[in-house]
């Protein structure tokens, strides 16, 4: 009894010895900077970590490559596309609205996966200021092209260009004026972005709200005929199965 | 009451500007009394900042790096002209950022997160003070300043050197562990008062282990005190006073072997005192939250934090003047002890903060290093290991007192004076004999302890598979 | 609102361990009678995260709900996701028309990084258990091992948490340029930590003594309440799915099964918390021998003119279309034991029912019985060393 007593004494002191010298070597390590002592945190954000080309952030959809399939819009699992298109001249669909909510999006990357035309990336862009939401091409990114953009024919010269600029970003003030022209930002479009009020211009709600207004009657409208049609076969003579 | 010569000087500099005699003296023991707040409040903040780094130090991270910059600029600005409107201050601030060095000041601040310490402080004043529905009122808010004052009522005792001193009472040793034992109170105060069946179950465990860590921390007063033949601490400093350049040969560390194993007794018993790991059961984040402090916010909490840190001094402190001979120098005391009152007042002064603080830090990396011990085992290690291992050091230490005959005499000490001819100690044939005796003994039972000590192990295969080959 | 869970009984304090407390691993509610510090009866309340998955899971067609799984269990979540594509390969399988063969890459790839994401969830299992005891560093170094493997996951596929990896078919993308030197690196450095770990917290008495006797489930209650996984194992079961009803490429791999064995020195108990602390770190150890295995068998990335994809993953998305009608139940060994999906298909595109099935919800049933009679401590301890993880019990 005597033994145990001792023996759990030293058996504390060898648990304090034992367990200082573990952390005296960790305090080593990290003066010296090497070994498994060494910090492994970053000063976020005056270091911004460097991310691997695969990461999962927000999604950029090279809007001139897009045929406007939806199979992105299908595959996502929790519904933050809003793809509207329209036929146009030639045989392309025109993408009249592409929008992806990225308050929503759970990041992934099933709609990356599921693009057949290799046009919509998950990109290293982590970052998002409610009030400020911009791109690596300093401006507000939009995937919509104005109506009136339908009959404009772009040059197989523009087209490079465009292409060019979406994929490396703006070089120059020569680019960002061409992509203005050709996009022309300010008359306020769509943007992937944050989802609330604040976000839409006014236009853009009157847009949106329009539409969703629009379909709820035609849905309303569509039951309510429905409603009655059935009404109507039920009071009909001619009703099956219906012994009057 | 004599607060020695310094309470004197104060008072004679008072009197000559025109202060009545008495009340010159009241005067400057106010201001003397301000002494340890002072010292106490900047050293909870210090602390914390490095209780801070040092768990980051542990854990491989940076720890506080980035508090400080420009948030310190604004704060500066706003508190020091807060007469100007807003706007003002604001482009004020930016021209003091754009001045040239300013940007690099800043820049070590922050990156050595010393502003972590300002941080810390605003947070203590600004924070909302919560009071919970249906507490106590009185049990809430007096708890804080019955465990301050048992702290900083202690600390009052505290020897800094010779020729400045707070205080030099005969019975200090015994008045300190007295007068911490009143932070009880405080506590089962807090526990009852917050209306939180957290904070009451944090508060009964902590009164529970600080009344029984007392015990060991008397006894070895009791050790200490038989040996020194007195129970003032100035003269335990006295006692182990040692000319010659080895002036460390002189602590009672190096003394007797049973001073060795008390100390740690002392130290485990005053890490229990302190509420710190391994036994801080009593305000375990992940069971009680925050233990008696879980509804305090603000500055309440904050002076409860500072009477924690508080008790750490005085461990410290005691812990120094107790084994490791108080204020004085390891090598070379008699030098020393020979300079004029100013210098040798801040050399003292010097290395008995260093002492402390170092002990403060070993209380802090033994936070980052061990877990913590159940309430039960507290009491265990308490009741079955510390007191009987103090008890038994206490006896034979004093057998071997008797055997060399050693009173424990000490010449009276003088305000802290020492009187070197009349420190009596055994011989030096003496205090090796009883050490090799001890270390041999002891390690008999160790060996024999590790043999026989532990019935069941755990398997070879399994521990090398966890620790390695080295085990 | 506690006393209406428990009997109103005056002479015992009512303690409300509820949802917010920084040790119950997730919104778990307790609430605990205790006469002082003995406790003397304890009510779980769960359904704080519940999230509806598996309803969810009826509206989603098969592949899509592959995200879903990740956010059943997040601390290993390349297990749970093979759990489910194994389930959903298995009902395929049932047909020859839409039958599915795995390429061995795929397999490959897929058990590597279910190990891995073992390996990774035992350290926070471990570091979050010895956190509860007062110990703060090991926690973190547990972390930093951990976000070692975050990088690999995050080089191959993109996130660091909700992996969305091994989908049905294989897995989502080919392991990135490097990857199996890095991995190699990586499980190099691992050992040494781990013993630095382990000398840290693992054999310091005060820890020993916080989790030997705590709590024992003896081998007869563990399978009575339907205990599973490293929990099991502690009570002196040798049960392992990986090895008794092998799935993937486990066949061909050698790994010992770590059981526990009162490994707590005089106070040990069989089947107390240390057993099921040391059997998880024990766990972690073969995990290591098993992915240098698998680095050794990966077999290079199939040519172009071969598989169009490379080797990593079978297009199934016509099969998923209509898969074959009827159920089927797939048992998969997740960190923290058996992680079963129920599938029950109708044939169209959209399951019918989704079950899952998770090991932290049967260990949460031992509690109403093995709490009453530890201390307030040890219910800590309890929670910890079971490892239950709250999204997994209420999905």
């Amino acid at each position: 009894m005597i033994l145990s007593w001792i023996r759990e004494l030293v058996d504390g002191l060898q648990a304090t010895y034992g367990g200082v010298k573990e952390t005296v070597g960790y305090a080593r390590d990290y003066v010296k900077g090497e070994g498994l002592g060494s910090v492994v945190t970053t000063n976020y954000p005056e270091v911004e970590p460097t991310l691997p080309k695969g990461y999962r952030g927000h999604l950029f959809n090279e809007i001139t490559k897009c045929t406007g399939c939806k199979s992105c819009a299908r595959s996502c699992p929790i519904d933050c596309f809003q793809i509207e298109t329209e036929l146009s001249e030639g045989t392309k669909l025109h993408i009249s609205r592409f929008d992806i909510d990225l308050s929503k999006c759970i990041y992934c990357g099933l709609c990356e996966n599921a693009c057949p035309h290799d046009c919509l990336h998950m990109t290293t862009d982590y970052q998002v200021d409610p009030k400020n939401s911009v791109n690596s091409l300093g401006k507000r990114y939009l995937f919509r092209r104005r109506p009136d953009q339908i009959a404009e024919k772009l040059t197989t010269q523009d087209m490079t260009t465009l292409h060019r600029i979406t994929a490396q970003g703006a070089k120059d003030e020569a680019d960002r004026a061409f992509f203005d022209r050709i996009e022309d930002v300010n008359k306020g479009k769509s943007l992937i972005g944050l989802y609330g009020e604040g976000f839409w211009t006014p236009e853009e709600k009157a847009h949106v709200t329009a539409v969703r207004d629009e379909k709820k009657r035609q849905k309303e409208a569509a039951l309510k005929a429905e409603a009655e049609a059935k009404a109507m076969a039920a009071q009909a003579p001619g009703a099956e199965g219906n012994p009057s | 009451m004599n607060f020695g010569p310094v309470q004197q000087s104060i008072a004679a500099s008072l009197a000559s500007w025109g202060v009545p005699h008495s009340g010159s003296e009241l005067a400057a023991l106010l201001i003397l009394l301000l002494i340890p707040f002072g010292v106490a409040f900047s050293i909870a903040g210090v602390a914390q900042y490095f209780e801070r780094k040092v768990s980051a130090v542990v854990s491989r991270r940076f720890g506080p790096s980035t508090a400080g910059g420009e948030g310190i600029l604004r704060l500066v600005v706003n508190l020091a002209f807060f007469f100007l409107p807003a706007a003002t201050r604001a482009r004020l601030e930016k021209t003091v950022a754009n001045l040239p060095g300013v940007k690099q000041i800043l820049f070590v601040v922050s990156y050595l997160g010393l502003g972590q310490i300002v941080a810390d402080g605003v947070k203590m004043f600004t924070k909302e003070d919560i009071l919970p529905r249906d507490a106590d009122r009185v049990l809430f808010r007096g708890a804080t300043y019955i465990l301050l004052l048992a702290s900083f009522v202690a600390l009052v005792a505290m020897p800094i050197s010779q020729n400045f001193y707070l205080s030099d009472f005969s019975v200090a040793a015994l008045y300190v562990s007295a007068v911490t034992g009143v932070g009880v109170v405080g506590l089962l105060m807090a526990g009852w008062g917050s209306n939180n069946k957290y904070s009451l179950l944090g508060g009964v465990r902590a009164v529970a282990q600080i009344v029984s860590y007392e015990i060991p921390i008397a006894l070895t007063i009791a050790a200490v005190a038989m040996w020194s033949g007195t129970l003032s601490l100035h003269g335990m400093i006295a006692a182990q006073y040692h000319p010659g350049f080895l002036s460390f040969l002189g602590w009672n560390l190096f003394q007797s072997p049973f001073f060795l194993i008390l100390s740690v007794v002392y130290y485990t018993a005053g890490l229990a005192e302190c509420n710190r790991t391994p036994f801080d059961f009593s305000e375990s984040e992940q069971e009680l939250i925050g233990g008696v402090g879980t509804e305090y916010s603000g500055l309440r909490w904050g002076l409860i934090f500072i009477a924690e840190y508080t008790d750490m001094i005085l461990v410290g402190g005691i812990f120094a003047s107790l084994f490791l001979g108080g204020y004085q120098s390891p090598l070379g005391e008699q030098w020393i002890v020979a300079l004029p009152p100013a210098w040798e007042a801040l050399v003292h002064g010097a290395i008995f903060c260093v002492k402390f603080l170092a002990s403060i830090g070993v209380m802090m990396w033994l936070r980052w290093t061990l877990p913590r011990f159940r309430i039960d085992q507290v009491m265990r290690l308490a009741w079955v290991r510390l007191i009987p291992l103090s008890l038994i050091c206490l006896f034979l230490l004093a057998a071997s007192m008797l055997w060399f005959g050693h009173d424990g005499q000490v010449a009276q000490v003088i305000h802290g004076r020492f009187v070197s001819s009349l420190v009596v100690r055994p011989e030096g044939w003496q205090t090796a004999s009883v050490w090799g005796v001890t270390i041999l003994v002891v390690a008999v039972l160790v060996v024999l302890a590790k043999k026989f000590g532990d019935p069941k192990p755990m398997p070879e295969d399994v521990r090398k598979a966890l620790v390695g080959g080295e085990g | 609102m506690s006393h209406e869970i428990l009997e109103q009984n005056d002479d015992l304090i009512t303690i409300n361990m509820g949802p917010h407390h920084p040790s119950t691993h997730g919104v778990l509610r307790l609430v605990i009678q205790t006469d002082g510090e003995m406790v003397k009866t304890c009510k779980p309340e769960i359904g704080y995260l519940h999230r509806s998955i598996e309803k969810i899971g009826e509206n989603l067609e098969w592949y899509q709900f592959v995200p879903y799984t990740d956010r059943v269990d997040y601390v290993c979540s390349m297990n749970a996701n093979l759990a489910y594509a194994l389930g959903v390969e298995a009902l395929l399988n049932t047909k020859p028309e839409t039958a599915v063969e795995i390429p061995l890459r795929a397999d490959c790839i897929r058990v590597l990084f279910a190990e891995l994401n073992r390996i990774s969830s035992h350290l926070v299992g471990v570091g979050a258990a010895s956190m509860d005891m007062g110990a703060y560093t090991p926690f973190l170094h547990g972390i930093t091992q951990r976000e070692f493997i975050n990088d690999i996951f995050e080089k191959t596929c993109g996130a660091r948490l909700t992996y969305n990896y091994i989908c049905i078919g294989g897995v989502m993308r080919d392991l990135h340029e490097g990857a199996e030197a890095e991995i190699r690196a990586f499980l190099d450095q691992l050992e040494p930590a781990m013993h630095s770990f382990n000398s840290l917290i693992t054999t310091n008495t005060i820890f020993r003594g916080r989790y030997a006797g705590v709590a024992p489930v003896s081998r007869e209650m563990a399978i009575a309440y339907g205990l599973v996984g490293p929990n099991l194992r502690a009570s002196g079961v040798d049960w392992d799915l990986r090895r008794d009803r092998p799935y993937g490429l486990y066949p061909k791999l050698k790994f010992a099964v770590p059981v526990g064995g009162a490994y707590g020195g005089s106070k040990g108990v069989l089947g107390d918390c240390y057993d099921r602390y040391i059997v998880r770190l024990l766990e972690i150890v073969e995990s290591i021998k098993i992915c240098r295995q698998v680095l050794d068998m990966i077999p290079p990335p199939a040519e172009k003119a071969d598989d169009p994809i490379g080797g990593y993953r079978v297009d199934v998305t016509k099969k998923l279309r209509t898969p074959p009608k009827g159920g089927l139940y797939t048992r998969v060994e997740n960190p923290r034991g058996e992680t079963g999906y129920y599938l029950v298909s109708d044939g169209t595109k959209m399951p019918y029912r989704l079950k899952i099935r998770t090991g932290s919800f049967t260990s949460l049933s031992l509690f109403e019985t093995l709490v009453p009679g530890l201390m307030v401590a040890d219910v800590v301890a309890l929670i910890g060393s079971l490892d239950i993880v709250l999204p997994e019990v209420d999905r």
